[in-house]
């Protein structure tokens, strides 16, 4: 079954889809206040573009307008979701409900359209889910607010804000993998919320102003995170603020902050542990020299 | 007692009449670093003994100041503080007793002497936006640039309140009457806030407040041990041990808000987030669960520049320089941290390690 939404100006439109391999094609340009609405149960189930090869799948959707209000639920395993998304002031809310879903996306992408202000809600309730997240590749995107919410093991995220740091999954769909040159995601707040084992994140931030909390409830999950760009800062804790707190064991944790000036901020709250043959590690650097550095 | 106060009395009267129209009615008892006095629009540097005079403008930049008044009040002036000594006329009938101050900027504490004698419409201490009347209390008042203020009333050496204040705006009133409760105004027209019992404690406050280090005190009943021993049984050994064992009583002590980097400028904190503050009616004790700990010291060590102490069931270990870290590690399991600042190489293990393995670089 295959919906096919071309070059529309939508103001709001909801599909339901109650079978597996439901296809949802949407190209949306320039639409205000717009509200979309999508809800796929079944497996297999794919939003994407519909310039996509039907058997590889390898366009993302793309929508241009201020206002936008996204919301979609797949509910059920092996989806895919890929997306392109531009325009300020919008809200976008996600619901994966399975296993084994992807969901890949650009926001802002196009260089041309900020997305300030945007709202972005990703739930998850599921297993070996794979999530890759660029926002602000070559438009700005700040004071936004983003929340991940995890129930489920053995998830993978990627998730770059105004950052170059290569993520594969970027390069293949979008033929780049992110391009700081102008582009910015200062304010950003970010709320990590994960229940669950063998979850491993992999978190980039280029830009001033960023606070990130993270709760993290199970064992063996891994965070690597990079904070850079914050030359602005200029007193205590305007730098990248970074609050982690960790519950269960054997986890680790790799966090830099890395910028031409300091006053990075960075709490560790860990109650769980590891054991003499398998440690649970932490490794922090907070460099101002702005060169790379690493764990 | 009485042959005291008259003596202060006559006292104070000679200064009158040696200094002609301005006597001393107090003077600078401890200086740490530098402060002024203007005088009549005169600039004088601040000196150990200098003579205080009613209208006296006494202003610190990077200096506190002690002053103790002729009735042994003291009012203590931390950096960039200033105050105006309105009026202070000092007789043994403390009904003719007077004392005005404003209070400009910065934090002071006010420990009164025989002052808690007079009648409370003798006492004025104004700031830019409240009026503060006291009867026998040591409280603290904190004045920002913008003129907000910050009231603690601090408790007697026994633990309960030192008296009343009444703080009071164009907007109303409020009194304080136990001890750490707080109020701040925010502006002469708002009325106090609602008054709050601070979680905190007198050792922070008068750590914060401290002009000269106290002279070193050692207990009598060492000094009586010390006396009895014979010397040629005296082992240095013995004495580290002694010493390092109040030490270790002390840092069992040490709490996040000991923490000395906060200095003054926590009331400060304490004045912008005043109604966010969690506050608590009493018990103050903490957790008293140990954990041990090698490569810095308990509370802050200068060589690491971390600060350790136990918060609950935490083990929180807190540097701050140009970036800040701050841990919180549940405090049953073992830890093995490698520092790395500046090339400068630690390494801090508590509770024997073994099961988490953090580094820290800060560069």
């Amino acid at each position: 079954m295959k919906y096919s939404v071309l070059a529309l100006v939508l103001f709001g439109f909801a599909i339901n889809s109650y079978a597996a391999d439901n296809q949802i094609y949407i190209t949306q340009t320039n639409a205000t206040n717009s509200q979309i609405d999508i809800e796929q149960l079944g497996s297999g189930n794919i939003v994407a573009d519909n310039a996509s090869n039907t058997t590889t799948v390898d366009a993302a959707m793309n929508i241009n307008g201020t206002g936008l209000s996204f919301n979609l639920d797949q509910i059920g395993s092996s989806n895919k979701f890929l997306t392109d998304l531009n325009g300020n002031d919008g809200t976008y809310n996600f619901t994966f409900n399975g296993s084994s879903n992807v969901f890949t996306g650009q926001l802002n992408a196009a260089g041309i359209k900020n997305m300030n202000d945007f709202t972005f809600t990703n739930i998850v309730a599921g297993t070996s889910n794979q999530f890759t997240v660029n926002i602000s590749e070559d438009a700005d995107s700040n004071d936004s607010s983003i929340v991940w919410d995890f129930d489920g093991d053995d998830n993978i995220v990627f998730f770059n804000a105004a950052s170059d740091y290569t993520h594969s999954n970027l390069a293949n769909l979008f033929g780049s993998s992110g391009n700081v040159t102008g582009a910015d995601a200062d304010n950003m707040n970010l709320n990590w919320n994960v229940d669950g084992d063998d979850n491993v994140f992999k978190v980039a931030v280029n830009s001033p102003y960023v606070n990130q909390d993270w709760d993290i409830d199970g064992d063996n999950n891994t965070l690597d995170y990079i904070g850079i760009g914050n030359a602005a800062a200029s007193s205590d804790a305007t730098g990248h603020n970074s609050i982690i707190n960790i519950t269960g064991d054997y986890w680790d944790i790799d966090l830099i902050q890395r910028s031409t000036n300091n006053n990075d901020w960075v709490n560790i709250n860990a109650t769980g542990s590891g054991t003499q043959g398998s440690h649970a590690t932490l490794c922090i650097v907070q460099n101002d020299s702005g060169t790379a550095a690493g764990c | 007692m009485r042959h005291f106060v008259l003596f202060k009395t006559i006292l104070a009267l000679l200064l009158a009449a040696n200094a002609g129209a301005s006597p001393n009615i107090g003077s600078v008892t401890e200086l740490e670093g530098s402060a002024a006095v203007f005088r009549k629009q005169a600039e004088s540097t601040a000196k150990l003994d200098f003579g205080i005079e009613s209208y006296d403008d006494v202003r610190t930049a990077q200096g506190r100041v002690a002053l103790q008044f002729l009735d042994d009040s003291i009012l203590k002036l931390t950096e960039h503080s200033s105050i105006v000594i309105d009026e202070f006329v000092y007789d043994a009938n403390p009904s003719k007793s007077k004392l005005a101050l404003s209070f400009a900027s910065g934090t002071a504490r006010f420990i009164t002497g025989a002052l808690g004698k007079i009648d409370k419409e003798n006492i004025k201490i104004r700031t830019p936006t409240a009026e503060i009347a006291i009867r026998g209390t040591d409280f603290t008042a904190t004045v920002d640039e913008i003129g907000r203020t910050l009231i603690i009333l601090l408790p007697d050496e026994f633990g309960i309140a030192s008296g009343e204040i009444l703080v009071a705006s164009m907007g109303g009133q409020v009194s304080l009457t136990k001890p750490y409760q707080a109020t701040t105004v925010s502006t002469s027209e708002a009325a106090p806030s609602e008054p709050r019992i601070l979680d905190i404690t007198l050792a922070l406050i008068d750590n914060m407040l401290i002009v000269s280090p106290p002279k070193e005190v050692v207990p009598e009943e060492i000094i009586e041990q010390n006396k009895k021993k014979d010397l040629l049984e005296f082992e240095e050994l013995d004495q580290d041990l002694l010493e390092d064992e109040l030490e270790e009583d002390l840092l069992e002590e040490f709490q996040e808000l000991d923490i000395d980097f906060l200095n003054v400028d926590f009331l400060m904190d304490l004045l912008d987030n005043f109604d966010d503050l969690e506050t608590k009616e009493e018990d103050f004790l903490q957790d008293s669960t140990t954990f041990e700990i090698v490569g810095t010291s308990k509370g802050f060590d200068a060589d690491t520049q971390f600060n350790t102490f136990l918060q609950e069931e935490f083990v929180v270990l807190y540097r701050q320089t140009n970036n800040s870290v701050r841990l919180d590690l549940q405090s049953t399991y073992g830890y093995n941290i490698l520092f790395e600042d500046e090339g400068k190489r630690n390494s801090i293990i508590v509770n024997n390690g073994n099961d988490v393995t953090i580094s820290i670089t800060q560069q």
